[in-house]
């Protein structure tokens, strides 16, 4: 409001504000803050339906999964739900390195994503309807199934008859199905009978070691503790 | 995969995520990554295409790689642990702005690292491929598809299956790395141009490889989030 009000009052020649002037300085901040109001009164809900045990959900998260975080995490919650800080833009301040910026500290305002947050998920989706086209309906076509339901159940290569598919590794045999089944999609590579398809597993497993050690990181910052890891887990 | 940046999408939407507070990565994990994706996912994918002899070992080495993305996971758990009996963390952290991030070494090096990894695997790779005299060895028969619907050898049909998924990854993780430049700046920590930055790293795809590509952008974007005070942008 001090903001507003010294804006005003510097736009205007002589000394004093007219009422009209007065009021739109009025209600611009009272816009400002019901936006502001209306979620600090959200958060606050949300916060206390948590601490009241309301449903199942808020019962766990109260009582597991808070006990188990570390105070930052919890600081984090919580401050999540408060609107960024503003300052007086009259008083100047020195500028101060800090781990929480003000919001005209930073090079430009912060924006919310908007639709394009959800335009970035739809693409990444259509990367994978890409990829799932290509592993599972495409090669249907050209019956690679079969060839491949082949060599799974007689273990036999036809690149390399005095090759055996191995079928036990655990001594588990629902595991080793998924092993020899993995196996058997890896060997036409890896024993280089198709010496392309060897040099693209190569390159294509070769550069999964930067996206690995990149989750990894992502998986062990502050924020994205818990979130993260079970799904790094569940995706790899 | 693709799925993985759908979800990293969501998770990173606040602005409270992007606070220099809650980038940290605590001492014991930033230490450890390095060792962790070194000894979990390198090792065994070298230890994967090692020219074996025997079948036997071939495939079992195979199916040792597939869940090495996990190995890594439980490996930073397991060094984080013996880490911090080693070197426990003091309980009153007082950390103070001005000072370097406690963890922006470690993380450049693991981003330098895989870089260098990554760019040691492109060049030979690019090379292996230009001097190559096979002709069953060539950048046709490692990185065109084959989209002709028609009998396949198994491993040629198993080529195009891997080949989708590559290019599905790859595209996913161009986008994920352009995305990541733009919620920077979404969020003012940077002042680049998105189009340009994303066409530096199209380019940095095709001369290093994709997956140093990644690394090169997360030294820059973990330089950036680091910041706790960030440069006004300039008037223009």
């Amino acid at each position: 409001m001090v903001n507003e009000l010294v804006k005003a009052l510097r736009q205007q020649p002589t000394d004093s504000l007219t009422t009209s002037q007065i009021d739109s300085v009025f209600s611009q901040v009272q816009t400002l803050r019901e936006e502001r109001v209306r979620k600090l009164v959200k958060d606050a809900h949300l916060q206390q339906r948590l601490e009241a045990l309301e449903s199942p959900w808020n019962k766990i998260t109260a009582l597991f999964l808070l006990p188990i975080a570390e105070t930052d995490e919890v600081m984090f919650g919580v401050s999540k739900n408060l609107p960024l800080s503003y300052k007086l833009d009259t008083v100047d301040l020195p500028p101060r390195p800090k781990f929480v910026p003000f919001q005209d500290e930073l090079a430009r305002p912060p924006k919310p994503r908007g639709i394009s947050g959800w335009l970035q998920a739809a693409t990444y989706i259509a990367c994978s309807a890409l990829c799932y086209y290509g592993m599972w309906i495409q090669p249907a076509k050209y019956g690679l199934y079969d060839h491949f339901d082949t060599v799974v159940k007689t273990g036999i290569f036809h690149e390399n008859p005095s090759f055996p598919l191995k079928t036990t590794y655990t001594g588990i045999g629902a595991i080793d199905e998924i092993l020899t089944f993995l196996d058997a999609a890896f060997m036409s590579g890896v024993a280089r009978w198709h010496k392309g398809f060897w040099m693209l597993q190569i390159y294509f497993l070769g550069f999964l070691l930067q996206p690995i050690a990149i989750w990894g990181v992502e998986s062990f910052r502050k924020r994205n503790n818990m979130a993260l890891i079970s799904l790094y887990v569940g995706f790899s | 995969m693709p799925l993985f940046y759908v979800a990293y999408t969501v998770i990173s939407a606040g602005e409270p995520y992007w606070w220099p507070l809650s980038r940290d990565v605590p001492p014991r994990y930033s230490k450890t990554i390095l060792p962790a994706v070194l000894l979990g996912y390198a090792l065994p994918t070298v230890l994967m295409f090692w020219p074996w002899k025997d079948p036997n070992m071939v495939q079992g080495m195979t199916a040792f790689w597939q869940p090495s993305p996990i190995y890594v996971q439980i490996l930073i758990v397991i060094f984080a642990y013996f880490y911090n009996l080693r070197y426990p963390e003091p309980k009153h952290n007082d950390r103070k702005a001005k000072d370097e991030p406690r963890d922006l070494k470690d993380l450049k090096l693991i981003y330098i690292v895989t870089f260098l990894i990554g760019v040691f695997l492109h060049f030979g790779v690019v090379y292996t491929l230009l001097t190559s005299t096979d002709p069953q060895l060539s950048f046709r028969t490692t990185f065109v598809p084959d989209i002709e619907i028609r009998q396949k050898s198994l491993g040629e049909g198993l080529r195009n299956l891997w080949l989708s998924d590559f290019y599905g990854f790859f595209l996913a993780s161009f986008l994920w790395c352009s995305y990541a430049v733009w919620d920077l700046k979404r969020v003012g920590r940077a002042n680049v141009d998105v189009w340009k930055a994303s066409a530096l790293i199209a380019l940095a795809n095709i001369l290093f490889g994709p997956g140093s590509a990644m690394s090169a952008v997360w030294y820059w974007r973990e330089s950036a989030m680091a910041r706790t005070s960030v440069p006004k942008e300039e008037a223009s």
